[in-house]
């Protein structure tokens, strides 16, 4: 690999007459015209607001968390039954025709313990935040801000 | 005109005052327009990827961490800007032959160079830049006459250090042989 140390391409001969070389301006007015597609009010302050904001989170969490505990306290068992009950003898019998989704879906659920809901907060709460990041930063990857 | 330092008004512009852009445009744009010229050889394609470059550091002005110099980060996007403006029009970048750079005499050259008048240098200068490939017209420029370092260059185009310093000795010879043949002293 051929390699040059500075001084073999130092050469002041070459850097005088190379400076005498024409220089070609920008046309007057350049710079208006770069201004007048410059955003007048200041784009930065949106990046600036859009900070931590731990509130926007632990609501996020908080809904999410009381979905969660709708799905587990819900019975569809009882409810079916219920339903059963009151269209009589004539209705379908949703218990039998979904007993072994039902089942299945008991079994599952039933492995949440109530106990564990401030820890289902913190960590849904961490899963959204991060999430939120790695959503932004892929955004803002698409939206084309590396020159290479 | 006298310009304060880049931080200076880039601090402004994060801060609010969006009119402070103008400063670094009006220091920066020679600069710039000089890169974008030299890639794409027209002077209104030239302003318009100058001013695509300068709209382009405004919006990303958030991301620069200062890091690197303002000055060398937006020439690298102007430099950037105008080769995939040029790369769209197939850009040929030459190959320079070994044949081609050998056996310079810089004595020669330069004696002859200086007995010109001053008028004729700069033609002289102007016809055989002219006659350049793109990227070695903008290297030539970057080094010799707008006083470059080597690192700056780097980072404006990309190439590594080694690269540059090869490049520009290979061009160096090149234009003493170019030289030679305008004066017929080879």
């Amino acid at each position: 690999m051929e390699k040059q140390n500075s001084e073999h391409i130092e050469d002041d001969f070459l850097r005088n007459l190379v400076k005498k070389s024409t220089t070609i301006l920008p046309s007057a007015g350049f710079t208006e015209r770069v201004m007048e597609v410059i955003p007048k009010t200041n784009p930065f302050e949106v990046a600036e607001k859009e900070g931590f904001k731990p509130w926007y989170y632990a609501a996020i969490a908080t809904g999410f968390v009381a979905v969660v505990y709708f799905i587990i306290t819900f019975d569809l068992t009882s409810f079916f039954k219920q339903v059963a009950e009151s269209e009589g003898k004539e209705g379908i019998n949703y218990v039998n025709l979904f007993g072994v989704v039902l089942n299945t879906f008991n079994k599952a659920f039933s492995n949440f313990h109530f106990t564990s809901i401030s820890l289902m907060i913190v960590i849904s709460g961490v899963i959204l935040y991060f999430g939120d990041k790695l959503l932004k930063k892929w955004a803002k990857g698409n939206a084309d801000t590396t020159f290479a | 005109m006298a310009f304060k330092d880049d931080k200076f008004y880039v601090e402004k512009v994060i801060n609010g005052d969006t009119s402070a852009y103008a400063g670094l445009v009006n220091k920066h744009k020679e600069m710039v327009f000089t890169i974008a010229v030299k890639i794409v050889r027209n002077h209104e394609d030239a302003e318009e990827i100058a001013q695509d470059a300068f709209l382009k550091a405004f919006h990303a002005l958030a991301d620069f961490k200062g890091e690197a110099k303002f000055s060398t980060w937006l020439y690298r996007i102007a430099y950037n800007t105008a080769v995939s403006q040029s790369r769209k029009r197939k850009l040929e970048f030459s190959v320079i032959s070994d044949e081609m750079i050998n056996n310079y005499t810089t004595d020669k050259v330069s004696r002859s160079v200086n007995e010109l008048s001053e008028d004729e240098q700069i033609n002289a200068i102007n016809s055989l830049m002219e006659k350049l490939p793109e990227e070695e017209n903008l290297l030539l420029t970057l080094f010799y006459k707008n006083e470059k370092s080597i690192e700056d260059i780097s980072e404006i185009t990309g190439y590594t250090q080694s690269n540059v310093k090869v490049k520009l000795y290979r061009l160096r010879k090149k234009m003493y042989s170019e030289l030679e043949q305008h004066f017929n002293l080879s």
